[in-house]
């Protein structure tokens, strides 16, 4: 389902001062459409988690606004810059973290840090500070020494996570930074992207981990075949027609006091009820929205 | 234990089937190099090429005579002669541009009309050009005898009662004795002629002939030596000096500049191959993201394999000027100028290769098969003037041929950047490997842009 701009970000859409603004946009690499016609708003500040199925067009649409690629159509703004003009400007204000680890693993943790860090233009004490923190902040103060190849997997992450955010960046992308990692490590990655957020940077988040997008985002776009399907918080994606009638058959009743109705009901009956409400998470609203049928990518698309 | 085998056997298959590289390296490689070898040491394929196997000889006719031209007119016959004729001829062999030159002086016409002994043909060699310039001689001689036959008599007589050292009162009835006998010696001279011809078309096998000890047979040496001055022809090797007076070794000086050339090709493409590799990991749109990368990235990877570049080319020369005596120190200026140039040439190329090739297993492969037929064909292997001409003028367009020109230039002409009244310089190799390097890296940086780069 194609949200209507007018009902979701129409007022926003167009409005000054947003942290990004795309409508339209569109990509195609060879036959294969990554994103055709999307329109999306992201307010300062927000935390969007962006969803979708392999191949939906989230990474491409990520790549766009993080000036890794141009779009074909469309009109995009990113913190007030066009990507595809503005990239230098624009990089300043920008962190990415990658799906990959992108670290030199035959460096150490620290250089690893310092060396981003300059290239984000960090000099000096000031430069000295950030790594600390970053350290810190990944929990490998004590293995600041460590080539990042003897990390586990977690700990990569963490540095990864990390190496995005050393220049403070009003806008984060992240792309499913916590996959494959114990879920002690993707906790500590969480309260740090949790502490940014708090701190008033802007988050577009990309995962196939529903919960944390749930924990995380205050808005939520679900994506499928480059375009969007349904956009809005938790309890409106709940309330969309398709994801009610995805719940199956059986009695759905859409108020506190019908519940309550309900049981009492159910009492007079003999029956010794409790009746509590059930809503939909979000991985059934996700089918419900893309389907179960699997997604098999079998065409690559370029990073 | 053998189902199991079997099993693991038919795994590897299919995985090995799968791979282009390794396919490659397995069927394609062998086979083209076979094809460049076999085409340069053995004529060509199906048996045919041969015929464009030429050693140029550079010919300075001083006399210009009827006489004269006749003999340049019959050396122009041999077929595996290519002859050039020219001036300056001692200064051509000098710089490295011929391996030979061949000098008719004046007075030769008129001695011959004459019916006297000609004044000494002069031919130069080079002394790192021995194949070539054996090949040469072997070629000249029937020429040669023919050429001088109407001298050839009293010429061969004078020599032998010079070299008796005869009182003067008995060379006379020497002579005549000798003169009597001239018949014989013709016969042996057809001999010899028989022999320069045989060896001229085995000219592969060109080194003294070794007997079952392992020795060489003194007796061939002899006559070998002794036939150039029975022709007539006084043989000068340009061997330049060297300012230590220490003996050149020609050898050396090709190996330590082929080695420059080529392993340093290797290693550059090698290291360019990181590109690919950083591209594949992710960090390379990680460097892309930030502020101050952009196309720095490109740059920073030129400048790093240079300076790799420097780092290898001093350490292979100090290794040769330390232990096989390369005049290194002696020709610094030059060899630290073309030490530099071909250091970004070589990165311009290993940056064309990474930025041409999607993966690093791809580039590894096309540069494997073209780095090893550039050297074949560039003279990094063997040397140019034994290969096939087109081959020679197909290995101009490779950076192998004007690195290997530049840095023997130096090391064995003792050649400087600059020409000098006695000697040619490496300017025009440095220039064409300067301008080579920037076209090279601007279609880097070109592709780069289109396959890596956006905003």
């Amino acid at each position: 389902m194609q949200v209507d701009p007018t009902q979701r970000g129409a007022s926003e859409a167009g409005a000054a001062g947003n942290a990004i603004e795309v409508s339209g946009l569109e990509k195609a690499f060879g036959d294969v459409e990554a994103v055709r016609g999307l329109d999306l708003v992201v307010r300062p500040g927000e935390s969007l988690g962006l969803l979708g199925p392999n191949g939906a067009g989230k990474t491409t649409t990520l790549r766009i606004l993080s000036t890794l690629l141009k779009a074909d159509a469309g009109q995009v703004s990113v913190l007030g810059l066009d990507p595809a003009q503005d990239g230098a400007a624009l990089r300043k204000r920008i962190g990415v973290v990658p799906q990959d680890i992108a670290l030199y693993q035959g460096l150490r943790a620290e250089e690893n840090l310092a060396f981003f860090g300059e290239l984000s233009g960090l000099r000096g004490a000031r430069l000295r500070e950030r790594v600390q923190w970053g350290l810190e902040a990944a929990g490998l103060t004590e293995r600041r020494r460590s080539l990042v190849s003897e990390f586990s997997g977690g700990m990569k992450r963490r540095l990864n996570l990390v190496a995005a955010l050393l220049h403070e960046p009003e806008l984060v992308f992240l792309d499913e930074p916590t996959a494959g990692v114990d879920p002690q490590s993707r906790n500590h990655l969480f309260e740090q992207v949790e502490a940014i957020h708090r701190g008033g940077t802007t988050l577009v988040y990309t995962t196939h981990a529903m919960g944390e997008v749930e924990r995380l985002c205050d808005r939520i776009m679900i994506m499928d075949r480059g375009r969007c399907l349904a956009e809005g918080s938790l309890e409106v994606l709940r309330d969309l027609e398709e994801v009610r009638a995805g719940l199956g058959s059986g009695l759905q009743l859409t108020s506190e006091a019908d519940l309550e109705g309900a049981a009492a009901l159910l009492r007079e009956h003999g029956f010794d009820a409790e009746v509590r409400g059930a809503s939909a998470d979000l991985e059934t609203i996700f089918l419900a929205l893309t389907g179960r049928a699997l997604r098999d990518e079998s065409q690559e698309i370029p990073s | 234990m053998i189902q199991t085998a079997l099993t693991l056997l038919r795994k590897d298959l299919r995985l090995f089937a799968r791979d282009r590289t390794a396919l490659f390296f397995l069927l394609v490689l062998p086979i083209g190099l076979g094809a460049v070898m076999g085409t340069a040491m053995g004529g060509g394929m199906m048996g045919g090429g041969s015929k464009s196997r030429k050693i140029a000889i550079a010919i300075e006719d001083l006399d210009r005579t009827p006489r004269s031209q006749d003999l340049v007119e019959a050396v122009s016959g041999v077929s595996a002669l290519r002859v050039e004729v020219m001036s300056d001829v001692r200064r051509l062999v000098a710089d490295g541009d011929r391996a030979g030159g061949l000098v008719i002086p004046e007075g030769y016409g008129a001695a011959l009309a004459a019916g006297d002994a000609p004044p000494d043909l002069v031919l130069y060699r080079d002394p790192a050009k021995q194949i070539a310039s054996q090949v040469m001689v072997f070629q000249l001689s029937p020429v040669l005898f023919q050429q001088t036959a109407e001298g050839l008599g009293s010429r061969m007589m004078g020599r032998v009662t010079d070299l008796m050292d005869l009182p003067e009162a008995s060379r006379g009835a020497i002579t005549r004795e000798l003169v009597g006998s001239y018949l014989r010696v013709e016969d042996i001279m057809e001999g010899v002629e028989a022999a320069a011809a045989e060896a001229a078309a085995t000219s592969a096998t060109l080194a003294p002939p070794v007997d079952d000890a392992g020795e060489s047979e003194e007796e061939g040496t002899d006559i070998m030596e002794a036939l150039p001055g029975l022709m007539g022809l006084q043989i000068e090797d340009l061997s330049p000096p060297r300012a230590d007076g220490l003996p050149r070794s020609a050898g050396a000086s090709h190996a330590f500049s082929a080695m420059a050339v080529m392993m340093l090709l290797f290693n550059l493409v090698a290291f360019a191959g990181t590109l690919l590799e950083e591209r594949a990991e992710g960090t390379l749109d990680r460097l892309r993201l930030t502020p101050q990368a952009g196309r720095a990235v490109l740059l920073g990877k030129v400048m790093v394999t240079m300076l790799l570049a420097i780092v290898q080319l001093v350490l292979l020369f100090a290794f040769g000027a330390l232990a096989f005596k390369v005049p290194v120190l002696e020709h610094l200026p030059a060899l630290a100028a073309a030490s530099l140039i071909w250091a970004f040439a070589a990165s311009a190329l290993g940056l064309l290769f990474a930025t041409a090739c999607r993966t690093r297993k791809q580039m590894e492969g096309l540069s494997t098969l073209v780095i090893l037929v550039m050297s074949a064909v560039g003279g990094a292997w063997f040397p140019r003037e034994i290969l096939p001409e087109w081959f020679q003028t197909a290995g101009l367009v490779t950076p192998v041929a004007w690195a290997m020109d530049a840095f023997h230039g130096i090391l064995w002409y003792g050649k400087g950047v600059l020409s000098t009244p006695d000697l040619g310089g490496v300017m025009v190799p440095l220039l064409v490997l300067g301008s080579g390097g920037a076209v090279m890296l601007a279609v880097a940086f070109r592709l780069y842009q289109r396959s890596f780069d956006s905003a």
